[in-house]
């Protein structure tokens, strides 16, 4: 309910993305999966010989709406479940399809080398959690230490003019945005580092790694 | 939309944009600035008074108006005036009365003074000045904030109130960020404010025209807000010590907690109410009495494991309370303790002109007024609504008794609460003054002079009026035993049996 409230608020901060610039949401390939399992071992990860990282999924390019759906389609036809690595590559794009994603995710997010998650993806990097049988939901979530993340929202697609009403709602849904964001503060891990870096674009992702219980991959 | 279409920008709201200050609230530019004026220590009501304590008495400011850019400044002018060596002498008190105004500004003035908010009885604080008031504060992490539980208190998240006119994508997408800076600037000073999550979280929820307003004792103990002007209910002292604890404890443990209390006309739901009902009922069982002393240890299996001794120690006539531990959050003495003793689902307003006739005819003579019904019925009106916390209700005819007590042959007035139904649901039907016991106020009003006084407040049961010119009150009440009292030398003298 309260997702859905919050998608209406931020639906006018929404870029304006053709189908064309959607994300690619897919399978990894062998190799992909291969190598994250590695980097994954060596953050502490446990795989063994008997059970080894059987898939993982990516997304890239910018989230568009309708891209949790896509995302779900994917995990139901592919039949998977348990340890799942989520890889983002994606410059940003619709917050209510982020946190869609986000409000659903038992995948782990990965930010691999080289890769960005900026504005819209970095909530579904941070949202990255470890659900367990008990409720309790400790931080999971990895990134390269060369990895570009930006909690630092980035320029909207607004329309090109708007009117005193818009100018109003594009304040108003910041607002609200952030107060969404402190409700999940306990849930996410979210310290006010983080908020910090939501406004101050010098904050970076690695000074705030620590506290925000980013585990940082090689 | 397309890009090479004429951006119309209105310049001047770029400017506007551009800069925090002037942005937030909902001011016309030609809003006249708040009066800030130093108040004399005997202009302050005796409740006020009573905050300067032993120490060296604090300079008491008074801030009434909209909340405009530059109020910094004249407060910091009007600091310098009237205490020479600056802000190191003593504590400054500001009095707060103001609908809003300029949410930069009001934090502008919260970060550079330390001071003590107060917010007096009648008077309101909305939006802008209830940020300024909860930043009150004697040092970081220590809060010192007091609102009269009369006053208006009401908080909402910041806006922009821009001109009309067609904006750049530029500026739409600076509103954004502004939107963002504005609310993390209250995180950033979350901790030197004492702001709890749970503030922050119900203010940034409402929009220009609503406010979260602090109405029940929870929303003040969620808020670290302490209350003053509150009475201290006349109900059985194990149902004080009771609520003292619960109220102590985080309102979201209780088994009533808050999520669902409250149906959407605000009224406490009904089997809400009963099952705290039962709850209270069952924790005023577990209160012993040792001599004097009326102790609860209330280690429950909802509570996971909080325990809550609270000790009242009968001192002559009033009840001393004490909470272990002490309540760090509460500086407001006394009041903050009769605040935790209040019902968990009302902020017992106060009616602070309760024991007041009203002005008409106050010039005219006792005899005149033979029976002083409409000042009686002033009275009992203010004591219903009071009961009711300030929702309407009735009160049945038999339970009022207007007669003379004292013998000055002008009749005085005994209220008893159990007839008192207020309109709202479930537990909050009966008064205020009535304990979940059962155990309802007595209240006995004197009249002197053009005006009723209260005079007598006893505890549940019933009232019997004897014969004779002073007449003597036979009193009873399951918890609280019986008494008798007559009036002499100007108060009910207790009877010894």
């Amino acid at each position: 309910m309260r997702t859905v409230g919050l998608i209406a608020m931020l639906a006018l901060c929404d870029p304006v993305i053709s189908e064309a610039q959607a994300a690619d949401i897919r399978l990894a390939d062998a190799a992909t999966t291969g190598a994250l399992q590695k980097s994954l071992q060596r953050a502490g990860v446990y795989y063994s010989a008997d059970s080894p990282l059987k898939a993982a999924i990516r997304i890239e390019g910018r989230i568009v709406p309708g891209d949790a759906k896509k995302l779900d389609a994917l995990i139901a036809r592919s039949n998977l479940s348990g340890y799942i690595p989520l890889l983002l590559d994606s410059p940003g794009g619709s917050y209510d399809e982020a946190i869609k994603i986000a409000d659903n995710i038992w995948l782990t997010p990965v930010v691999n080398k080289g890769a960005e998650c900026n504005g819209a993806c970095s909530i579904i990097f941070i949202s990255g959690r470890s659900v367990e049988g008990d409720g309790e939901s400790p931080p999971d979530r990895y990134a390269h230490r060369e990895a570009r993340i930006s909690f630092f929202v980035p320029d909207f697609d607004f329309p090109d003019n708007g009117s005193s009403k818009a100018l109003q709602a594009a304040f108003q849904n910041a607002v609200r945005f952030t107060g969404f964001l402190l409700r999940q503060r306990k849930k996410w891990n979210l310290p006010n580092r983080f908020f910090q870096a939501l406004v101050d674009k010098s904050v970076t992702w690695q000074s705030v790694a620590k506290e925000t219980k980013i585990n940082v991959i090689e | 939309m397309s890009s090479n279409s004429p951006r119309p920008v209105a310049r001047p709201v770029l400017a506007v944009v551009a800069s925090l200050a002037s942005l937030f609230g909902s001011l016309p530019s030609a809003a006249k600035a708040a009066d800030i004026v130093k108040m004399d220590t005997g202009d302050l009501s005796a409740e006020l008074q009573s905050f300067d304590g032993k120490g060296r008495p604090a300079l008491w400011l008074k801030l009434t108006g909209i909340i405009v850019k530059g109020d910094a400044d004249r407060l910091e002018e009007v600091i310098k005036e009237n205490a020479p060596q600056g802000r190191q002498t003593g504590r400054i008190r500001l009095l707060l009365d103001s609908p809003g105004g300029s949410y930069a500004e009001a934090l502008k003035i919260a970060d550079r003074f330390r001071l003590t908010t107060v917010v007096d009885a009648g008077a309101t604080c909305l939006s802008a000045c209830a940020v300024l008031f909860m930043a009150g504060r004697i040092e970081d992490g220590e809060a010192d904030r007091h609102m009269h539980a009369s006053a208006r208190l009401g908080f909402h998240a910041p806006y922009i109130l821009p001109p009309e006119g067609t904006f750049s994508r530029e500026t739409l997408t600076r509103a954004y960020k502004l939107g963002l800076e504005a609310s993390v600037a209250l995180l950033e000073r979350q901790k030197a404010f004492t702001l709890t999550d749970l503030w922050i979280d119900s203010m940034l929820r409402k929009g220009p025209k609503e406010f979260a307003e602090v109405t029940y004792v929870h929303h003040a103990i969620e808020y670290a807000i302490a209350v003053f002007g509150v009475r201290k209910p006349s109900i059985d002292p194990r149902i004080m010590v009771t609520h003292l604890c619960l109220n102590r404890i985080d309102p979201y443990q209780r088994p009533d907690a808050y999520d669902g209390v409250f149906d959407r006309r605000g009224r406490v739901k009904r089997d809400v109410a009963q099952r705290s009902m039962q709850y209270v009922q069952s924790m005023v069982r577990a209160v012993r009495k040792s001599g004097r002393r009326y102790i609860l240890k209330a280690v429950t299996d909802e509570m996971a494991g909080t325990e809550c001794t609270a000790i009242l120690t009968v001192r002559g006539r009033s009840l001393a309370p004490k909470l272990m531990p002490e309540d760090k959050l509460y500086r407001g003495k006394d009041a903050a303790f009769y605040l935790l003793y209040s019902r968990w689902d009302s902020l017992p307003k106060i009616a602070t002109q309760a024991a007041k006739a009203p002005a008409a005819g106050s010039a005219s003579r006792a005899r005149d007024e033979p029976d002083g019904s409409d000042i009686a019925k002033a009275l009992i009106g203010e004591v219903v609504k009071e009961a009711c916390g300030g929702s309407a209700g009735k009160i049945d005819d038999k339970s009022i008794i207007l007669r003379d007590l004292t013998g000055d042959r002008r009749p005085d007035l005994v209220i008893n609460h159990a007839d008192i139904h207020c309109d709202r649901e479930g537990l909050g039907m009966q008064s205020d003054f009535c304990g979940q016991g059962g155990s309802c106020s007595i209240q006995v009003y004197v009249r002197q002079g053009d005006r009723f006084k209260a005079a007598l407040d006893w505890l549940g049961g019933s009232i019997r009026i004897g014969r004779g010119r002073r007449p003597r009150l036979s009193l009873s009440g399951h918890q609280t035993g019986r008494a008798r009292f007559r009036w002499k030398s100007g108060r009910f003298r207790q009877l010894r049996r």
